[in-house]
């Protein structure tokens, strides 16, 4: 996550036989013999709208990937009384054009002005906006604003489709991108125990280290990496098995 | 306008929660450790319940779905499982104005009652394996909680598969939410 701590997002068990002996289930293999049957358990569960939240929101509140959004642009239409049904045709179209294709939504929105649907929609997470004014209708463009970077794409109607397409790619690929640079730079390698109490202390985040495996050992060293653990977000008790 | 989003730099705790109030995911309940999930929360949920969903099923599994209630004795009948959830769990002990011959634990997982009805259903190797998913709500009495991170009452998917040898291919789920959580990928 973005503050340097791990979160566990999900569970997988394998539980071996113990539940099958718990309730003493057996099946016959093929040649006539009982044996307990084997058992596995996994979930994740609602916490990974948290970990979204945590790994790709910013100051100006949620980002949702393009994947996971189930709206991925919304347009607003900006006009004066003058431009009004210019303005509101206009976004009309386009947007009956991208409906076929895209989960789209017109904020038409009459008691909002159009800085406040910014804040709202960017505060909701939407990955795309469309902003449509006066000029806009008159060089036949939209504007598309990128919620991840803000920057500004004019793009003209006759590519607006393929542009889009393109657009909402690049940012799921770029959220990606972002979050795996984020851990790779908090992650250090140590090579003894010193340098992994000296890394933890320093600058923490995340450390690979050799284990013996002996879990005793693993016990003692885990100690100082409890600042990883978020309160809150890590000590989770493990479920069943 | 809308109120203000703390800064990540000055307080990352309250900036989470600011981005889910704000952004309108999610609410405090009347229900203390209990959330609820306004429609742009559960807006994301339902995706990722789809991915998960088609990937669970393009592997083999198949839904069902399993009772709230579990009979206490149930609860005793695995030593790890006991110690690790009868302390968080809620105990319904009264039903229909009646106090209950056996108390039921709502679940916080749900190995025991899956596995009382495998043992109905497994037999012969022929039977094997068996492929169960379940989406379904749980319940652990927790007593921090924090927004999506931790909450007494949450919605999850729980796996549990039955097999004639130990598998060996591990991390199922563990896979299945980071390709979620991202549309492919977590890093």
């Amino acid at each position: 996550m973005q503050d340097g701590k791990a979160l566990q997002a999900g569970t997988s068990h394998n539980l071996g036989q113990n539940f099958a002996k718990a309730f003493d289930v057996k099946f016959q293999d093929k040649n006539g013999e009982l044996k307990y049957v084997y058992a596995t358990s996994w979930g994740v569960s609602t916490r990974l709208i948290g970990a979204l939240i945590m790994t790709h929101g910013d100051d100006n509140g949620l980002i949702i990937p393009p994947k996971l959004a189930q709206t991925q642009m919304v347009m607003i239409p900006i006009w004066k009384e003058a431009t009004r049904g210019k303005v509101l045709q206009f976004a009309e179209n386009v947007y009956r054009q991208l409906k076929t294709r895209f989960a789209v939504k017109l904020d038409a929105r009459e008691q909002y002005k159009p800085g406040y649907k910014y804040a709202e929609w960017e505060m909701a997470g939407v990955p795309l906006r469309i902003e449509v004014g006066p000029r806009d209708v008159e060089n036949n463009q939209v504007m598309l604003v990128r919620r991840d970077t803000r920057k500004k794409i004019p793009t003209p109607l006759n590519s607006l489709e393929n542009t889009i397409e393109k657009l909402l790619e690049k940012i799921q690929r770029d959220l990606f991108e972002r979050a795996l640079k984020l851990r790779q730079e908090n992650t250090h390698q140590v090579e003894t125990y010193d340098e992994f109490k000296k890394v933890l202390e320093e600058k923490g985040g995340f450390i690979e280290a050799h284990w013996s495996g002996d879990p005793e050992n693993l016990r003692i060293s885990y100690v100082p990496t409890i600042k990883f653990w978020h309160d809150d977000t890590g000590s989770e008790k493990p479920p069943a098995g | 306008m809308a109120e203000r989003i703390t800064p990540r730099t000055e307080d990352y705790n309250r900036w989470y929660t600011d981005v889910i109030i704000q952004g309108k995911l999610a609410d405090y309940s009347p229900v203390k450790g209990c959330m609820v999930i306004r429609p742009n929360g559960y807006a994301i949920w339902e995706r990722m319940q789809q991915e998960l969903d088609r990937m669970f099923k393009e592997s083999g599994h198949v839904n069902a779905y399993f009772p709230l209630f579990i009979p206490e004795s149930f609860m005793k009948k695995e030593a790890e499982h006991v110690e690790g959830f009868a302390p968080e769990c809620a105990v319904v002990t009264h039903g229909g104005g009646q106090e209950l011959e056996e108390s039921l634990y709502i679940r916080p997982t749900s190995e025991t009652i899956i596995w009382s009805m495998y043992k109905k259903w497994i037999m012969s190797y022929r039977d094997l394996p068996i492929l169960i998913n379940q989406w379904a709500n749980v319940v652990r009495w927790e007593m921090r909680t924090r927004l999506f991170l931790r909450t007494t009452e949450f919605l999850w998917q729980e796996g549990h598969t039955a097999h004639r040898r130990r598998p060996y291919l591990l991390h199922r789920s563990d896979d299945a939410g980071r390709k979620s959580a991202s549309g492919r990928n977590i890093p």
